[in-house]
């Protein structure tokens, strides 16, 4: 299943979560994330959450946490 | 008939609002009705006094208030995934009793209420004072499950009907994303598909809530295809909708997960029911700051019995199951044995307790096995199985990945890298190099690892620490005792070994004595944050620097530096300069000191030494050029990354910056510039004082 994080394509296994995609796209900003410091926008303008599932071909976009 | 829908669309459309909002206007209203939603709570049950206490709230100020949740209650807090008391399997129990009581009106059953098996989905739907609901289902065949009703009709307090219908999203596969074994005798259908037939309860309510576990992104395409509903409040995705779009005329609504947000939606009937406005908004737990009481102390009842639910015994053996090498091995086997797999494989990373105890508890594993990772299976040939373990030892110079269904040796050359990797099976014959074979991976070793595979992999959604359990349960104290004499990995050193050199040394790169004080790699790495960034000081974190690596003085390989080194480098950190006074410098070294207990940092452009009384640090004295740093004076200091945060802790920064560059980056501009190295990286640069 692929997946964009950035503009950047991501490959992750059926199933996988946002979490995994972040991973699988940066260690550093998975933490950052995980931390607070930035979030996960979908193609929305909504924040999604590390354990919201995945649609295949969505896209995200990482910002700075208000 | 009741009053259809009044459509709207196109007439309204307030985007950039905090709380959306359509609808007539004009017509007077007869009744205020409002959704209170939350969805994906994931077994926390802490904030359901708090969501209770809001219902009240807005019942006094609303005509009517239903509370109702997106699916997916299950799955994410021990206290109710594991609540098996005097050996009775109630898991869910507390989440489906404190719903009860917060006052729930609906929820769909998302793919994680099938998690516990079907007999357990069954009584917490018995145990349920509210409706569970799915409709894209079919549960005739099913041995344990009895078939729900797909929805709802409920009515407001002026008797008004309001219809809710229950959708569940189903995989490429044609099930819910939880462990297929759950499942038997159960039909699924395409979720708008099955909405399309229950057109009908248009005609039925005034209201007609497509209450889904969708995502959002789905949740949109079912807007899309069925204008007649009203709403749709959804879960499975987590989306934390602020503002709640208006889709074909239909609001489209989620709350986040966790019940950290509660949606709360508006809808204004007309004297004839007709839907006149609808408004949704998130309102965030933190901003309701009163509880019930009475929820308040049963999520106390509840969380009373962790003790319990942890101290469960699962097995009772004459002594403990102790190493990596033994906990791999069991937490491999119970992953492969419980999906039916080939192959398993275990980070060391993620055995995070070196001993169980005789007794083991529900607790005990999941202190070995805390993260509740997903395990994942990939098609995987005998080379891709070499590439997977081969990533996994030059990433930290070490056995990394302990392995169930095989054992391998690998064979590491001069500079610390793979030279090769032979597999067998446990009984030593070789693995067929042409077939194909299920490795099951932990989802955190399936994101962060490299590898080939012959598939995408997929999700098994069985946690691994559930498998520990069961497997524990289901083998004997014998067969637990086994795995102390598990021997399943070897290594040999093999001579040679070329890369692309980039410098020669005249001091071999090592990290062994890193514990207690300055070690070459330590020194070079220090060096170059230093040197690169022209800063006062350089620093590495000890605790990221690989043990027991120790290569040869000669040719200083690119390769060695990425892979056998440095830990920290498998993570794309930067350098953090941060700029410190001399006495908070000095308090950022001593507190990492005392959380190390020892030196806990390879230096450069300074010394220090460290006090140490019955192996605790009580004291670190830092020094440039030989004299004590100047308490009051300015130092420019450069830090990893991701440490940094651990350093700056509670400690004045006057100012800090991180760089583009990564830490390894930085190493080989540096290495390329300087070219030769002598004895400096020798220097010790730390002295202990017991």
């Amino acid at each position: 299943m692929k997946v964009y994080i950035n503009d950047t394509e991501i490959e992750v296994f059926q199933g996988a979560k946002l979490e995994n995609a972040l991973r699988r796209y940066s260690k550093k900003v998975y933490r950052e994330v995980v931390s607070g410091k930035k979030v996960v926008i979908d193609q929305y303008g909504n924040q999604q959450l590390l354990q919201g599932s995945l649609r295949s071909e969505s896209a995200f976009w990482i910002e700075e946490a208000d | 008939m009741l009053n259809r829908k009044i459509k709207l669309a196109g007439l309204f459309l307030i985007a950039a609002l905090l709380i959306t909002s359509v609808g007539l206007g004009a017509a007077e209203v007869e009744e205020e009705v409002v959704f209170l939603p939350t969805n994906d709570e994931h077994g926390v049950i802490e904030n359901f006094d708090r969501i209770a206490w809001y219902r009240q709230q807005v019942e006094e100020e609303y005509d009517t208030v239903f509370l109702v949740s997106g699916g997916d209650v299950f799955s994410g807090n021990p206290v109710v995934d594991e609540y098996v008391i005097d050996d009775e399997n109630l898991r869910g129990k507390p989440i489906i009793g404190l719903m009860n009581l917060a006052g729930y009106d609906a929820l769909v059953i998302g793919n994680h209420e099938f998690d516990y098996g079907q007999d357990i989905l069954q009584d917490r739907i018995e145990q349920a004072e509210f409706p569970m609901i799915l409709a894209n289902f079919d549960a005739e065949e099913a041995p344990y499950l009895e078939q729900p009703e797909p929805y709802t009709i409920l009515e407001t307090n002026k008797g008004f009907p309001v219809a809710f219908l229950g959708l569940v999203q189903i995989t490429e596969a044609g099930i819910p994303s939880t462990h297929p074994g759950n499942l038997d005798g159960i039909e699924f259908f395409a979720p708008v598909d099955t909405a399309l037939e229950y057109e009908f309860l248009r005609d039925e309510a005034s209201i007609f809530v497509g209450l889904t576990h969708l995502g959002h992104s789905w949740d949109q395409d079912l807007a899309e295809a069925m204008g007649s509903l009203d709403l749709i409040i959804g879960g499975h995705s987590h989306s934390v909708v602020e503002n709640p779009p208006l889709v074909n005329d239909v609001l489209v609504a989620q709350a986040g997960a966790d019940t950290n947000y509660l949606g709360k939606i508006v809808v204004e009937l007309g004297s004839d029911g007709q839907v006149l406005s609808r408004r949704g908004e998130l309102i965030s737990i933190d901003d309701i700051d009163e509880a019930d009481p009475d929820v308040t102390a049963e999520i106390d009842y509840y969380e009373d019995q962790v003790d319990e639910i942890f101290s469960r015994e699962l097995a009772q053996l004459d002594e403990g199951i102790s190493g990596d090498m033994a906990l791999g091995s069991l937490m491999t086997d119970a992953a492969l044995t419980e999906l039916d797999a080939d192959f398993a494989a275990q980070n060391a990373g993620g055995i995070r307790v070196s001993e169980l105890d005789p007794e083991i508890t529900v607790g005990s594993v999941f202190e070995l096995e805390p993260f509740g990772n997903e395990l994942v299976i990939y098609e995987m040939n005998a080379d891709d199985i070499r590439s997977l373990l081969q990533f996994s030892y030059e990433r930290r110079s070490t056995v990394d990945l302990y392995v169930g269904g095989l054992h391998y040796e690998v064979a590491v050359n001069e500079i610390g890298l793979v030279d090769s990797i032979e597999l067998y099976y446990p009984d030593g014959t070789p693995l067929d190099e042409d077939k194909v074979y299920q490795m099951v991976l932990s989802s955190y070793v399936a994101d962060t690892y490299e590898y080939t595979a012959r598939d995408e992999g997929h999700n098994t959604y069985r946690r691994h620490n559930d498998t520990i359990i069961d497997f524990i349960e289901r083998i004997s104290a014998e067969e637990l005792a086994q795995y102390n004499e598990e021997d399943r990995i070897s290594t040999t050193s093999v001579p040679g070994g070329e890369g692309t050199e980039i410098g020669r040394t005249e001091v071999g790169l090592s990290t062994e004595g890193m514990d207690r004080g300055s070690v070459s790699a330590g020194n070079l790495k220090a060096d170059a944050v230093r040197h690169v960034l022209d800063i006062d000081f350089g620093t590495y974190p000890t605790d990221q620097l690989n043990s027991g690596v120790d290569l040869d003085s000669g040719p200083v390989y690119q390769e060695a530096l990425e892979f056998a080194l440095y830990g920290s480098f498998a993570y794309d950190n930067n350098v953090t300069v941060a700029t410190v006074t001399g006495e908070n410098l000095e308090k950022m070294f001593h507190n990492q000191n005392e959380w190390f207990g020892g030196p806990a940092t390879q230096v450069s452009g300074l010394t220090y030494e460290v006090v140490m009384e019955d192996g605790d640090v009580v004291e670190t004295s830092l020094f440039k050029d030989g004299e004590p740093v100047d308490p009051q004076a300015e130092y420019t200091v450069g830090f990893n990354s991701y440490v940094y945060q651990f350093y700056s802790e509670g400690v004045d920064v006057i100012d800090s910056y991180t760089t583009d560059r990564t830490e390894l980056e930085i190493l080989l501009d540096y290495v390329e510039e300087i070219g030769e190295f002598g004895e400096e990286l020798a220097e010790e640069r730390i002295s202990i004082i017991e």
